[in-house]
């Protein structure tokens, strides 16, 4: 095409081109594409890689037709609360759709990576026998597939760098699927399994971790023991990322010291993961890289606050923390003293359903007082103050991400007896910079009051058991104009809240209400005045006629699901 | 647990959805949906569906964990302050240990469709239809729940319900819940299953014939 006379500003083709292979930001890249013709062609021509956040936001043949040069897609299906069991089996967000037409439009595809999708053995096969370039493979949150599709990815891909699975619903059939990865494939950099609960075969993982010069990141399962784990070490001392096996049996074929050394000789060390059952006896092997360490993750670790003291004074460089309560106040008074740098924080109950005290008001103040570069907070706990809130705000005003879940539904200031209102308060009033909210506690509509006028860059909130009417609800959809994810469960808000966000949902990602007030007569509503959403209601068994229980609004250009199951209604 | 919320308190007219009846009935003021969460003898969390929000795979997790606890405390691994402080923990799980006896008290529940398995305290049931509605209660749907308090007999035991409950005996039998006394029954249950009615028919109510038994197995699997 050449630049055309009348339009002398117009580039030519080919810098365009070159220009946009440039440009990485998916974000920076969809405002070029506004621009005019010309770059919105340039800019899909040289796409590689699309996310595309909501499966059903859009059709494969619509991402197909816009993009013809795909090599890696990142696809989200279900909404999150289907992490906990809020959405029926057999919902939808089935891959293999997408797979059929990419097969076709896409035959080098070289990257999938999937979240909460649906995934099948046959449709893993599928993917290993249809793309024969295909490099990397990351199942988040994903069900639907058994051992069986892991042995038709590790046999076909002959090309596989990666294969990264976590937290997945997986049929574990056991059976030997490592062994199936070919002789000759040396290509492998990142390989993650710790979700997998049965044994691999450790002849073949130990010699694929020999074979592959490139491997990066390794995470097993809790299968692999010290010994073993020794072993791998060993041979990869270039690993920048080691999930650990169990601690539990102890060591037979080495010392401590050996292993110990091991773990010295792995200077890019700098994210570690796993220790099933990890006691004071072993700890002290990964001593040699605590200095290095940015990332530690001891969330499946029974600690106390004495062996977390043990481990986090020789890590002056941290900057991601997960823990399980188990450690208690004293414990997260060892993370502010000995961890100054720290930007992130989880904190997860070790016993949901139990009311002993795991971590307390005390705990996230101590944290806050040592460490004021936190933004990013996920603390699960059974009693919270607002005074405590609000003094971790003032010692730690960059949050990005807040969410508290004070674990009894409805739960208030345990000192005062008032509800939570002041502690989210505070947060909105003084961290200007946060974009995902998770409240909890007792609430009333003050609070959406507050967060409805001060948190202008809010984009994801979650809500549960709180607010007094829908006012609550209102203030929040009226008053924060950069939402994406609206999660609500559990609250009293009906239709006039649902509606008071009209002018909002066109903008969003995706709003879910569960145990609402909302009848299928206000979404009705809704889906008639907004055409571009589907208003979709998931039919509750034991539900009155009239009320919907689980509704999951969001924005398409696909128009209603075709693979609706019966319980899905779009109105 | 004191509550003082009301539905739609000042929102207007159409908070009529959950009439008069249904808050009489309920008697604390609930919506139907947030009763769900109701106070029981233990402290009660574990009534509601997906709270406290912590993934399944995790839940799964920590309960192998407290399974894996119990045995490292039995090996006597340790010996200074921080595994006396994880010893005490075991302790309090083993109250809730998944018993493998056969003997009464905790058994592990596991549901068709459902990665999380929960836990049962036989102990505290002295016939069939309690644990039936107890477990009614914990996996399916609170609120239809309420609304059987007037009927005789759980869904799970009658038929009824699109699943039906079963028990795994000591010799790995899986057998339909309810035909045999209450006594015997707690001497041979190792865990219990509420599985899909349509899987069920391979199974008879009062024996199971040695050649199914694979069979019922495969169909867990397949899940």
């Amino acid at each position: 095409m050449d630049p055309d006379l009348t339009k002398p500003w117009a580039l030519p083709e080919e810098f365009l081109k070159r220009t946009f292979a440039l440009i990485n930001s998916d974000k920076d890249r969809n405002s070029a594409s506004l621009v005019c013709k010309d770059w919105y062609n340039a800019e899909r021509f040289s796409r590689r890689h699309v996310s595309i956040r909501n499966c059903y936001s859009v059709s494969p043949e619509i991402v197909a037709a816009r993009f013809p040069g795909i090599r890696s897609v990142t696809l989200k299906g279900k909404p999150r609360f289907s992490d906990f069991n809020l959405v029926p089996e057999d919902w939808g967000a089935d891959v293999q759709s997408w797979l059929s037409v990419f097969a076709a439009a896409y035959p080098f595809l070289e990257e999938l990576r999937l979240k909460r999708m649906a995934v099948s053995d046959e449709s893993l096969e599928y993917l290993a026998m249809n793309f024969h370039g295909f490099k990397a493979l990351s199942l988040l949150s994903c069900d639907g597939f058994s051992t069986i599709g892991l042995e038709a990815i590790v046999t076909h891909c002959k090309n596989l760098t990666e294969l990264d699975l976590q937290e997945n619903g997986i049929d574990d059939l056991g059976g030997d699927w490592l062994s199936y990865v070919p002789e000759n494939l040396t290509s492998l950099e990142v390989l993650n399994f710790a979700a997998l609960d049965s044994e691999v075969s450790f002849d073949a993982l130990e010699s694929l971790v020999s074979r592959c010069k490139s491997l990066r990141v390794l995470k097993v399962n809790r299968k692999i023991s010290l010994d073993q784990l020794r072993r791998l070490i060993e041979l990869a001392p270039k690993l920048t990322e080691l999930g650990t096996g169990s601690f539990a049996e102890d060591l037979v074929s080495s010392s401590v010291t050996e292993l110990e050394s091991a773990f010295s000789k792995c200077r890019d060390l700098h994210t570690l993961s796993g220790f099933w059952d990890v006691t004071l006896l072993y700890l002290p092997v990964i001593f040699p890289v605590c200095g290095n360490l940015t990332f530690l993750n001891l969330s499946y670790a029974t600690l106390g606050a004495i062996e977390l003291e043990c481990i986090l004074t020789r890590c002056k460089s941290l900057r991601r923390l997960w823990v399980l309560d188990t450690v208690g106040d004293e414990g997260l008074e060892m993370v502010g003293s000995c961890c100054p740098l720290l930007e992130e924080l989880r904190v997860f109950p070790a016993d949901p359903f139990n009311q002993e005290l795991g971590v307390t008001e005390s705990g996230f103040l101590s944290v806050s007082n040592g460490c004021p570069n936190l933004h990013y907070v996920l603390y699960f706990c059974q009693r919270m103050t607002n005074a405590a809130v609000a003094t971790v705000a003032q010692n730690c005003p960059n949050f990005t991400h807040f969410r508290l879940c004070i674990m009894s539904p409805g739960e208030p200031d345990y000192l005062t007896n008032e509800p939570m209102d002041e502690a989210f308060g505070a947060i909105v009033k003084t961290c200007p910079n946060l974009r995902r909210l998770s409240v909890s506690g007792r609430l009333t509509d003050l609070a959406f009051e507050y967060i409805g006028n001060h948190a202008k860059n809010l984009e994801t909130f979650s809500v549960a058991f709180a607010g007094t009417s829908d006012l609550g609800m209102e203030y929040v959809m009226r008053g924060c104009p950069k939402l994406r994810r609206v999660e609500i469960r559990d609250c009293p808000f009906g239709d006039n809240a649902l509606l008071s966000g009209l002018a909002q949902y066109e903008s969003m990602r995706s709003l879910w209400m569960s145990a609402c007030n909302v009848t299928t007569d206000g979404c009705k509503k809704l889906a008639d005045e907004m055409p571009r959403l589907n208003v979709e209601v998931i039919k509750d068994d034991g539900g009155e006629d009239g009320s919907a229980d689980k509704v999951y609004i969001y924005r398409t250009v696909a128009g209603p699901r075709t693979d609706a199951p019966p319980f899905v209604v779009t109105l | 647990m004191e509550t003082t919320f009301r539905l739609s308190g000042g929102g207007g007219g159409d908070g009529g959805d959950y009439g008069d009846d249904d808050e009489l009935e309920l008697g604390l003021g609930l919506s139907l949906t947030s009763a769900a969460y109701a106070p029981s003898s233990n402290g009660a969390l574990s009534q509601v569906v997906g709270w406290p929000p912590v993934k399944t795979y995790r839940m799964n997790s920590l309960v192998n964990q407290a399974k894996f606890s119990k045995n490292e405390e039995e090996k006597g691994v340790g010996g200074n302050d921080g595994s006396k402080k994880k010893k005490k923990n075991s302790n309090k799980n083993d109250e809730k240990m998944v018993k493998e006896t056969g003997h009464s008290g905790f058994v592990k529940v596991n549901m068709d469709g459902l990665p999380i398995g929960r836990k049962v305290d036989l102990n505290a049931h002295d016939c069939y239809e309690t644990l039936a509605q107890a477990l009614e209660i914990m996996f399916l749907k609170a609120s239809s729940s309420i609304r059987r308090e007037k009927q005789q007999h759980s869904r799970l035991l009658d038929g009824s319900s699109e699943f039906v409950l079963t028990y795994e005996d000591k010799e790995g039998d899986w057998m339909l819940v309810g035909d045999v006394p209450w006594r015997m029954f707690l001497g041979t249950v190792k865990r219990l299953r509420i599985m899909k009615t349509s899987d069920a028919n391979g199974l008879a109510p009062r024996y199971q014939e040695k050649n199914q038994k694979p069979k019922s197995k495969q169909l867990e699997l397949r899940r």
